[in-house]
């Protein structure tokens, strides 16, 4: 076996040599997204010291690189969804009832800035953004009218809220229970990540630790009580979307994972129950065979890391599940029907890598909130994928080739550098707060926007191939907001003000700044103030009573 | 007499975080030659215009990717002409995903050029050497 490699070796550096392999001038050097050089050709002798059963093993089984469940994708496609949200719940609705009958598995929406926020659409500092890159959710009326005529708890209901992601599951736990589901009935899952959005985007109402407080009472809540539910997804996008690395991505994701659960650990809750719960929400480049490694060098790193560090024993805590989703910052400007190659490109990548789910982004993603036709176009290009082209009759077909396999254990072992350097600046918390982490995130993507200007990353129409009379704003016919109906919905927002039980809202909210003050999970405290008609704004400006509130660095990198 | 240098307040008005653009925009304005303040997220239009006051900027450029460029650049004009003493001229910019029926809109309001998604920083950079106004220079 010795023998053979060496002798492939030999073979190897003899034909690199007949072919002038990376020496004359036709052959530059190439790289791969990992800074590493790409070699024009990979061979058994560049995996021999992988062990199959030890490094690779079975699907579903330790340390699961090839899969984390046995079967994957055979028999039940992975969860393809859009996230939708715009104007206001009931145009939303109305979408998503569309979306149903297209065969989308999953109820899934986009919060707008001022609910990301925590602030009432009334409130004046809302002005002009209500319903604009999502859909205002305010009060437990809002979950109602989202699900009018939809069957609430057969899907799960998809979301991304950071800071503020504990009131709105108070509202979808409310809400059900009027429709007589029990929390323990509920299915779905929402992002609930503040590290990572303190690293980037930065959409957070309450600073770092508080914010990682309520994100903490919630995930222990679900732990306790819904155990249909995801309470947290590390949203390694976000930082994608900031122009992180591919290592930067999965290395910061598992050092914020890793905060939650010591915090969930502190508050005696056992590793397998947390971890089991944890699911990560990452995004997909174009670059295929590099973003599949991301993929099953996190399953490896994650199971290692569960078992080796905090003693996890189960299979559901051991093995990473992951949402994936194109993401948007490799969709162009520059002629708009291109990223639906794109988009099919990265959604390969991520049936390959083995998703569980993902929300899949419209093609006229990078000028506004997608059109009906769009979200159509994204949900078939998934659908096709998982159900057309037969990529899904075996699990990780990719496994074995020697690049690719090759490429996982490069990428495993610069995540964990990402990790190493966390460590060095005192821990997840200490390296957001420095403004560590965020600073790194720019100094990658300066690189990266530096190849782009040279034209050594080609972008096709962007900076190859331009075509000057290529209007995208022609080409495409945007949604455009109903300002009537959200206007109505603002009314709407003020009549329940006046008309519910004020006292019973005021108590409510007393009992919560109370709460607040001390170590109590303010999941019971939300969900009663929910109940009584509350809103998302009132609740965000009682907690920042005791909370204090975030600023995000403002960076220039050098 | 040296060529007196330029600067620039980026700022971020609206709830949003998409702040890429923005430090794009920002290092490579400081990369030719101009001095850059980057107001960081979550500005109000107070805020930003209270900051060019006191910075004493010659250049405002927004970056609105939260869809409300019309109703924050409005306020940001009527403050500008309310608060700004008479000798004192900003040039205004702004940038994001901006339809072009919006960037007309926006130009009628008195900003002097929208920047939408696709375009390029040596236009931006052009557009501002050639347009940066004479203010009086601070003692």
């Amino acid at each position: 076996m010795a023998d053979d490699m060496e002798r492939i070796k030999r073979e190897e550096k003899i034909w690199e040599e007949e072919n002038k392999i990376g020496v004359s001038p036709k052959s530059p050097r190439v790289y791969t997204d990992l800074e590493l050089e790409a070699k024009a050709v990979y061979t058994p002798a560049d995996i021999q010291h992988v062990d199959y059963l030890r490094d690779i093993g079975f699907p579903g089984e330790y340390p699961f690189t090839r899969g984390t469940y046995p079967e994957m994708s055979r028999h039940r496609p992975w969860r393809y969804s859009v996230f939708t949200g715009f104007d206001t719940p009931a145009e939303t609705n109305k979408r998503w009832k569309f979306l149903y009958q297209a065969g989308q598995p999953a109820f899934n929406i986009v919060y707008d800035m001022p609910s990301h926020m925590g602030v009432d659409p009334d409130d004046p500092i809302a002005e002009g953004e209500i319903g604009r890159v999502g859909i205002p959710i305010c009060n437990i009326t809002d979950i109602e009218t989202l699900f009018k005529d939809l069957p609430m708890g057969k899907y799960p209901f998809y979301g991304n809220a950071e800071s503020v992601a504990a009131i709105f599951v108070a509202m979808y736990i409310a809400a059900a229970k009027k429709r007589g589901i029990t929390e323990a009935n509920l299915p779905g899952a929402i992002s609930n990540d503040p590290l990572s959005t303190a690293a980037s985007k930065s959409t957070l109402a309450f600073s770092v630790k508080h914010s990682f407080r309520l994100a903490c009472d919630l995930i222990e809540y679900a732990c306790r009580k819904m155990p249909n539910f995801y309470p947290v997804q590390v949203k390694g996008v976000n930082m994608s979307e900031g122009g992180c690395s591919m290592a930067q991505e999965s290395g910061f994701s598992f050092c914020h994972a890793c905060a939650y659960i010591e915090e969930c650990l502190k508050r005696g809750l056992d590793i397998d129950t947390v971890a089991s719960r944890i699911t990560f929400f990452q995004s997909t480049t174009p670059h295929l065979f590099e973003e599949v490694a991301k993929y099953r060098a996190s399953r490896r790193l994650c199971a290692r890391l569960m078992k080796e560090q905090y003693g996890a024993k189960t299979n559901s805590a051991l093995a990473w599940k992951f949402t994936a989703y194109a993401c948007p910052l490799w969709f162009q400007f520059e002629e708009p029907e291109l990223n639906l190659v794109r988009g099919t490109i990265q959604g390969l990548a991520q049936a390959l890598g083995g998703c569980q789910a993902t929300p899949h982004p419209g093609y006229d993603e990078a000028y506004a909130i997608p059109t009906e036709k769009s979200q159509s176009l994204a949900l078939g290009t998934q659908q096709i994928l998982a159900e057309e082209t037969n990529i899904t009759k075996t699990v990780d077909p990719l496994g074995g080739s020697y690049y690719v396999e090759w490429l996982t254990e490069q990428m495993e072992k610069k995540i964990i550098e990402v990790m190493e350097g966390v460590k060095a600046k005192g821990g997840a918390i200490n390296a957001l707060e420095s403004g560590y982490t965020k600073r790194e995130i720019l100094r990658y993507y300066l690189q990266v926007l530096k190849e782009i200007e040279s034209g050594g990353r080609v972008i096709v129409r962007k900076n190859k191939y331009r075509v000057k009379e290529i209007n995208p704003w022609e080409r495409l016919s945007l949604h455009s907001q109903n300002e009537e109906v959200v206007q109505i919905y603002i009314e709407g927002v003020k009549r329940l003000k006046r008309e519910r039980d004020n006292s019973r809202v005021e108590s409510c909210l007393m009992r919560l700044r109370e709460a607040a003050k001390g170590t109590d999970n303010l999941m019971p405290y939300l969900i009663e103030s929910i109940e009584a008609y509350a809103t998302l704004g009132e609740i965000t400006k009682t907690l920042k009573e005791v909370f204090s509130e975030f600023k995000a660095p403002a960076i220039i990198p050098a | 007499m040296p060529e007196k240098i330029i600067k620039v307040l980026i700022a971020k008005p609206g709830l949003d975080g998409h702040e890429l653009g923005a430090i794009v925009v920002a290092t490579r304005l400081r990369d030719a030659g101009m001095e850059v303040v980057y107001t960081g997220l979550h500005q109000t239009p107070v805020q930003i215009v209270a900051s060019a006051i006191q910075d004493d900027v010659d250049v405002i450029g927004t970056s609105i990717h939260c869809g409300a460029h019309l109703v924050l650049m409005k306020k940001i004009m009527k403050l500008i002409k309310e608060r700004v003493p008479g000798d004192k001229k900003f040039l205004v910019i702004a940038g994001g995903p901006i339809p072009p029926a919006d960037s007309f809109k926006l130009k009628e309001i008195g900003v002097d050029e929208v920047f939408s998604s696709g375009s390029k920083i040596e236009d931006i950079v052009k557009f501002i050497k050639d347009h940066v106004p004479t203010n009086p220079s601070v003692p």
